[in-house]
């Protein structure tokens, strides 16, 4: 393998890791906004 | 005019089906080696007896119907639609075999559910079943979430000139790539990237609260599974009650969130445009449309009194309408909580949830995230055009994957697959409510088949009318493959029909 495939790689793989942890934050995000919602819904009954 | 049916014609949607067939029987494979494993004996020989079955009708189909002609689009929406049905009822063999279905029927309906991912089921006694048939009903709900089209290309049709049209049938319409061979495999790497993840996650969790390691790591893979393909299957009867864990729920909840995007978002997130997933108007769509159901939810439940906190409300509210919305049917309440505890508005919330479902080209069903997007901004249009000078040009755009004009026909190709989703819903509930169910609960869980999610309000069981599984399969079946290659299927056969009488009358 030489530099140049090595390189693209490593960038794909990268790519890829942080593409799965965004996707991943996301659907954390929108689980903590419907936490916050439902605890809205208590401190405002 | 609608052309006449030659004998090619038969013979192309032969071969192709014979070789989607021949994809199921290997598929087999897997169970029957986990029967092996687990020292199931009896299960083993009913997996390999179902191999042998699948794999010789699979064979002498193709056989008999060799070609080398490609498929047009016609052949590619019937082999789409048919192979379904072929895969659906061999699949349901080794249901039969293993003595928990009580007819041919309810394992045809179980395999329907699993390959359309919904998660209904009417297997009886699913806490003994064998683990050989537990990986088998997680198995299909997980290939059905791919496609089983898209596995056959994968491993067997490859690219010929009419690939993308077969997959177009089964409801993958993004060309991700110009390769239909490479879209194929670039779904499945993302899809088993994932499973190695969240085998390896779940089942962790499954270990620290107290399961055996070695069926910790076989839970993990069925839970993933059944989130990542939407299905909602569960290896219990209790579903992820069974679990009593908040750490499964919400590592099941990311999962299933994440399976039910479109694969050409996954792909763009994973090539490096990660911007895409705020832009985007499936996720745009999706996000509103979950918090403003949920927020009928906390209403609703809070109306009632029906959960003490604000953690409690969270767990069980927000699971069940996000499981409802990605169209996925696990839950952590019982069936007949919705009717006792929940109440008409948050059943009613659940059931537009589930009606809206997932994205386009997703695991998912329902009438997807696209497609409620392009109709609100079709909306917004057109009362912008009225607000506006009448010289005035005013175009609509939305953003998927890249900036699109809002044409007519865009907004009216959404509206149409909409309103065909309404009209299965509809149908359903209506034989449902002439069996005597309630409308709240028929109308329930016709939108839970229809929609592929598997939520049930208690209406599926072994002992509901005959023809009431039939039309929730067909709905399923519709739902899944967004009718049009059912339609054309059902054309091809009038069509095949009329072509032979035309040449009797000829002879």
């Amino acid at each position: 393998m030489d530099e140049r495939t090595r390189t693209k790689r490593i960038t794909s793989l990268r790519r890829g890791l942080l593409g799965m942890l965004t996707e991943v934050a996301f659907a954390g995000g929108l689980i903590g906004v419907a936490f916050l919602i439902s605890w809205l819904f208590f401190v405002g009954r | 005019m609608i052309r006449r049916v030659w004998r090619e014609d038969f013979r192309i949607i032969g071969y192709y089906t014979g070789l989607v067939t021949i994809g199921v029987g290997l598929l087999m494979v897997i169970p029957t080696v986990t029967s092996l494993v687990f020292r199931e004996w009896a299960s083993a020989l009913d997996f390999a007896i179902s191999v042998a079955l699948t794999l010789l009708v699979g064979y002498v189909l193709a056989l008999i119907s060799r070609t080398k002609n490609i498929p047009g689009l016609t052949h590619a929406m019937v082999i789409a639609a048919g192979s379904w049905l072929v895969a659906v009822m061999l699949s349901g063999v080794p249901y039969m075999l293993s003595g928990h279905s009580k007819s041919f029927l309810d394992a045809c309906f179980d395999t329907m559910s699993g390959y359309t991912t919904t998660g209904m089921f009417l297997l009886q006694d699913l806490d003994h079943i064998s683990q050989g048939l537990n990986m088998w009903r997680h198995l299909l709900t997980y290939v059905g979430g791919q496609g089983i089209v898209v596995l056959a290309l994968t491993f067997l049709i490859g690219s010929t000139g009419g690939a993308f049209k077969i997959m177009v049938g089964e409801g993958k319409e993004e060309k991700l790539e110009p390769n239909v061979r490479h879209i194929a495999v670039l779904i499945w790497r993302i899809s088993l990237i994932y499973l190695g993840v969240g085998t390896v996650v779940l089942g962790l969790i499954a270990m620290a609260n107290g399961i055996k390691p070695y069926l910790a790591f076989f839970h993990g893979a069925y839970i993933f599974m059944s989130a990542w393909s939407t299905g909602g299957f569960a290896p219990y009867s209790q579903n992820m009650l069974y679990y009593h864990s908040s750490a499964m729920e919400i590592a099941s909840m990311v999962f299933f969130i994440l399976g039910s995007f479109n694969f050409a978002l996954h792909y763009a997130v994973w090539t490096g445009n990660r911007r895409e997933i705020l832009r985007n108007v499936e996720i745009v769509s999706f996000t509103i449309t979950v918090l403003t159901t949920f927020s009928l939810v906390c209403l609703a439940l809070m109306q009632r009194g029906v959960y003490p906190n604000a953690v409690a409300l969270f767990r069980r509210g927000f699971f069940q309408l996000i499981s409802g919305h990605t169209t996925t049917g696990q839950s952590n309440i019982y069936a007949r909580t919705f009717v006792r505890e929940w109440g008409p508005l948050g059943m009613l919330a659940t059931t537009i949830a589930m009606a809206i479902g997932a994205s386009a080209a997703s695991t998912g069903g329902g009438f997807k995230g696209l497609r409620m997007g392009i109709i609100v901004k079709g909306i917004a249009t057109d009362i912008r055009k009225l607000l506006s000078p009448e010289r005035a040009v005013v175009t609509g755009h939305y953003h998927h994957l890249h900036d699109n004009t809002l044409t007519d026909s865009v907004v009216k190709g959404a509206a149409v697959i909409v309103v065909l989703y309404v009209l299965i819903y509809v149908v359903g509930a209506i034989v449902g409510m002439a069996y005597g169910y309630p409308m709240v609960d028929a109308f329930f869980e016709s939108v839970s088949a229809g929609s592929n999610t598997g939520l049930s309000c208690g209406v599926t069981q072994v002992s509901m009318p005959t023809l009431l599984k039939i039309v929730y399969m067909l709905e399923m079946w519709m739902g899944r493959l967004e009718f049009l290659s059912v339609f054309t299927l059902f054309g091809f056969i009038a069509t095949s029909f009329r072509s032979m009488r035309v040449r009797k009358a000829a002879v």
